[in-house]
């Protein structure tokens, strides 16, 4: 059974059909990629995957159980976590702030007793620091832990948004573009970190994805998205010399066969 | 042609991220000498005397006025909850404040419960009117709520406030002071304390940090497992509870309270009072309501202070040549060609130097005897709009920027006047 | 323009509702016997003073996107210098105008100190700052002038020309003729280049930098033209009653503000009607047993309008989702 899936999700807004049949599906602790040109419907899909949109039609699946409707902070509860196209962080707290407050769910006082400051409350409050602290450690981070996240360098900032929801203790990742911004080095490097955190942390990882290097290196499976639809599927290889998505990325003019075309 | 020969994913030395020095400051720590501590020590023991000593030295009545300055401390902390955690700016926190007032003045004045009964009572009252009033914010939000709760102050004093039953009409509603004047100061502290720690404790768990996190971006506060609505209403009571608390303590001080006392001035003047000390600042907030409050008490005590204040007519002109010299002196030393501020500076200094010169002042001293001496409370409405506006354009972090560097530098780090520099007066997130 | 409104309504049927409603209320009015037609009097007469003020909020929401809490205090700042002039025997047009032309300066100012260096900030952050130039306005005239009550004579003095139930004065009328003449001119205004330039400015202000259109410039011009919208309001207004320090703020803004919201704050002639609904309201809110019962019972009826609105059909009545 997969641990992620979509059985046919759909959305328009207004006029336009942003998303239509999309079926995906994530086995446990697989990397998928979704890749497809800009205004594919990648985001929109992730964001009905995550409950930030309502389908007009459609499931989001999450180990058997129907999230379809489920609030974005409930699935966050279930264990979904996601990152954001522009970093999504909490700017005017530190890094370990950050940390902290993605460990909400993991907070095991009531909201009275924090307010009162009773024993329970800092003792959990020490807990939670440790396991800040020791994922930032994990991740290298742990010399940024009281700087403020406004202003950090973008790709500092990408690490950060990646400990953060590491924090969250997620089943599984969603990543929008990890690699925005990055050159082919530091993209190989996010390689290396997300193969070590499917193997330490148990995760499975769908990622939304550009860097097709990136996604033939790591990805387990590939779906590509076009207009808000399905285009194909597979693993990579075959994906990416797919004629269909070739044409997709590139135009009408190109040659499939032409060993210097890199989609 | 391939463009470049090397294999595009051939990997390569992991280049290691060079450590960033954080507001901690350098590589190694900063640990102040002995000098440094006793310095520091010397001036919280002078804090600490000033607070406990001066009410006990100077006449008992004079300690209403700073029960007040306590009261106005503690509503200008609510109001911090409200719009530097949450988010939300609220114009009508006087209808908050009055409700705690009248709750107490009600089950202590009327109903001759005790003192800490009509406290509770109050505390209570306002955390359920605010619970209604986080309910509205739920639904409709930003500039729209911001209209709303202007509407609920104005409201408030014309129309609940005006209810006889409830509230005695003219004659107002009586909260007797439970004990002496000194006494009753010394209480209010006690309370301030105890709104200090829930407030800190707010912020260090796990209900400050929602908070924090959905007033600054809500979809990644819920993606971070964050029930936005949830914490919005959390938000909304904490300030709620601040309020009525405060207003339960002005009833007792003022002993008499009526629909007059909470006017939707008070409102706009507790949102000056905030904003000025600065957001998410404690100590600046503090301070700020409590120079509002204390204004006439300083000016009565502080020598030269009404003097000064009462010749605010040679004020102007003296400070209209000081900003022009500063304007023109800024733009000459930059090397600038004629620029509006060089136009600016040039035609303020002419003028000031104008009205100050012995040819005109005869002429104009008539004039300038029929405007008004710039009274204690008429200063309070022209100083405070003014403060607020410089600090929203000028200076975003308030008296909060400015004392800052002095807090750090109470808990041991070394004195940086950089620290605590705010770009905007963040409130929402939400932009034109 | 009529074939305009018809295709709208085809393509958005919806957009009836609003409008509808309006007319509902009305006619209901009109049908409801004595009450209810001296309420639709008295709303039409002081809800025209409403509209005046919430054409210019309206005019400021649709060009700077935010709520401008000082659009009454251009009034005041216009009646108290009608009133110094008028003391020093200036005739009434010409002192008029000087008013009007203060109030425009003060829009001028406001503007340049406040409003453009705040141009990217959040919108709850400008509309407190509008809020504190309101406030600085009523400090600064509460300190030179103090707080007792003037009497400005009105520019037009018979008091009982037109009987409709009740005796509407000539100062009346004229500030209902004033409400009908801007409210087409800002209608049409905004059909011109200019006005559509406004409008591109609002939405997306680089983009219309970068076709040659200076943003700056176009924001001085609308809020000289809400400061003169705002200062007419005053000059008509301030002969109504004795007036005080901040007069049109404290008496006329919030009233104003329900006023363009209820009728759409996005639309001109959402705001008339919105006045309409608002001095109806009104006048229904202190008539009768709820005004007996309730101190200021009109401004509880306009405080769960304002709810409704909001949380029902947030756009207004004619307001555009």
């Amino acid at each position: 059974m997969s641990v992620l899936e979509t059985t046919e999700l759909s959305i328009r807004f207004g006029g336009v059909q942003a998303a239509k049949d999309v079926s995906i599906s994530l086995g446990e602790f697989e990397i998928v990629g979704v890749i497809g040109p800009n205004g594919a419907g990648k985001t929109t899909t992730f964001n009905m995957i995550t409950g930030f949109y309502a389908p007009n039609s459609g499931k989001v699946r999450f180990r058997g159980q129907d999230v379809t409707t489920m609030k974005v902070h409930d699935r966050a509860a279930l264990g979904m976590g996601r990152t954001f196209q522009n970093v999504g962080l909490v700017k005017g707290s530190t890094v370990r702030e950050n940390l902290l407050t993605a460990q909400h769910l993991q907070a095991r006082y009531g909201v009275v007793a924090g307010l009162l400051g009773s024993p329970a409350s800092m003792e959990a409050e020490r807990t939670l620091r440790e396991r800040a602290d020791s994922i930032l450690e994990i991740l290298r981070l742990d010399h940024l832990a009281d700087t403020r996240v406004q202003g950090l360098p973008y790709g500092d900032l990408k690490r950060v948004e990646i400990a953060t929801v590491l924090a969250t203790d997620p089943d599984v990742l969603l990543l929008d573009e990890p690699s925005s911004g990055m050159g082919p080095e530091e993209a190989h490097q996010l390689g290396d970190t997300l193969l070590d955190l499917r193997r330490e942390f148990g995760l499975s990882i769908m990622m939304i994805e550009h860097h097709v290097p990136l996604v033939v290196r790591v990805c387990d499976y590939v779906y590509c998205l076009n207009f808000g639809q399905m285009l194909a599927e597979g693993t990579p290889e075959v994906v990416r010399n797919h004629p269909e998505v070739v044409r997709a990325y590139l135009g009408e003019d190109v040659e499939v066969d032409d060993p210097e075309v890199h989609v | 042609m391939a463009v470049t020969d090397r294999p595009v994913d051939a990997p390569v030395e992991p280049i290691e991220p060079t450590p960033v020095t954080g507001d901690a400051g350098g590589t190694a720590a900063f640990r102040p000498g002995a000098g440094g501590w006793v310095a520091r020590g010397a001036l919280v023991a002078l804090l600490v005397a000033v607070v406990v000593g001066v009410p006990l030295v100077r006449d008992p009545l004079d300690s209403a006025e700073f029960a007040t300055a306590v009261v106005f401390a503690i509503i200008g902390l609510s109001l911090n909850v409200l719009i530097g955690y949450t988010g939300t700016i609220s114009l009508g926190h006087n209808a908050f404040v009055g409700v705690g007032a009248f709750t107490t003045a009600y089950v202590v004045g009327a109903q001759g419960q005790p003192f800490l009964l009509g406290v509770a009572a109050a505390v209570v009252i306002g955390a359920v009117q605010s619970l209604i009033l986080g309910g509205l914010a739920l639904r409709i939000s930003g500039l729209y709520f911001a209209l709303i709760t202007l509407s609920f102050g104005v409201m408030g004093q014309e129309s609940i406030f005006g209810i006889e039953a409830l509230t005695g009409g003219g004659a107002g509603a009586t909260a007797p002071t439970p004990t002496g004047p000194v006494a009753y100061y010394f209480i209010c502290l006690g309370f301030l304390g105890a709104v200090l720690w829930i407030d800190w404790r707010l912020i260090r768990s796990k209900g400050g940090r929602a908070l924090l996190a959905l007033r600054e971006n809500p979809r990644v506060a819920a993606s971070l497992g964050v029930n936005v609505k949830a914490y919005t209403i959390v938000g909304f009571m904490v300030s709620g509870a601040f309020a009525g608390l405060g207003g339960a303590l002005f009833a007792h001080n003022a002993v008499v309270v009526s629909a007059q006392s909470f006017g939707f001035q008070l409102a706009l003047l507790f949102v000056i009072m905030t904003v000025v000390g600065g957001l998410r600042s404690r100590v600046g907030i503090i301070i700020s309501s409590s120079l509002f409050a204390l204004l006439t008490f300083l000016v009565r005590t502080v020598p030269g202070f009404e003097r000064t204040l009462a010749r605010f007519d040679l004020l102007l002109p003296i400070l209209a040549v000081g900003v022009g010299a500063a304007l023109l002196i800024g733009a000459l030393r930059r090397r600038r060609g004629p620029s509006p501020r060089v136009v600016v500076g040039a035609v303020l200094v002419l003028l000031g130097a104008l009205v100050l010169s012995p040819v005109t002042i005869p002429f104009l001293e008539d004039r300038l005897a029929e405007i008004p001496v710039l009274t204690p409370e008429a200063s309070r409405n022209v100083v405070g709009p003014a403060l607020l506006l410089l600090v929203l354009t000028r200076l975003p972090g308030g008296i909060g920027q400015l004392v800052k560097p002095v807090q750090r530098w109470l808990t041991g780090e070394r004195f940086d006047w950089s620290i605590g520099k705010e770009k905007e007066v963040q409130i929402t997130d939400v932009r034109a | 323009m009529a074939t305009a409104v018809l295709d709208r309504v085809r393509a958005e049927p919806r957009s009836l509702i609003g409008p509808g409603i309006g007319i509902a209320v009305i006619v209901a009015l009109l049908a409801s016997g004595n009450t209810g037609q001296t309420a639709l009097v008295i709303g039409l007469i002081t809800g025209a003073a409403y509209s005046l003020l919430a054409m210019g909020i309206v005019l400021i929401y649709k060009s700077s996107g935010i709520f401008n809490f000082a659009q009454g205090e251009f009034g005041t700042i216009a009646i108290f210098v009608l009133y110094l002039l008028r003391l020093n025997d200036v005739p009434y047009l010409l002192a008029a105008l000087l008013a009007v032309g203060a109030a425009a300066l003060l829009g001028l100012v406001v503007e340049t100190g406040v409003i453009r260096p705040l141009a990217d900030a959040p919108r709850v952050t400008l509309l407190v700052a509008t809020a504190g130039v309101a406030l600085l306005s009523l400090g600064v005239q509460l300190w030179l002038g103090g707080a007792t009550p003037r009497v400005l004579e009105p520019a037009f003095t018979r008091a009982d020309r037109l009987r409709v139930i009740i005796a509407i004065s000539d100062q009346r009328l004229l500030i209902l003729a004033v409400v009908v003449v801007v409210g087409i001119a800002l209608a049409l205004f905004f059909k011109t280049n200019l006005g559509l330039a406004v409008l591109a400015a609002s939405q997306e202000a680089t983009a219309t930098n970068l076709v040659g259109i200076s943003v700056r410039r176009l924001s001085a011009l609308v809020w000289v033209q809400a400061a003169l919208l705002g200062g007419l309001a005053g000059v008509l207004l301030g002969s109504t009653e004795p007036f005080t320090p901040g007069f049109v703020t404290s008496r006329y803004l919030i009233l104003g503000f329900t006023a363009a919201v209820i009728g759409g704050i996005t639309s001109l002639p959402g705001a008339v009607l919105g006045g309409v609904i608002v001095g109806v309201g009104e006048a229904l809110g202190s008539a009768g047993t709820l005004g007996d019962s309730i101190p200021g019972g009109g401004f509880v009826i306009t405080f769960l309008l304002l709810v409704a609105i909001l949380a029902l059909r947030p756009q207004g009545l004619l307001g555009r989702s």
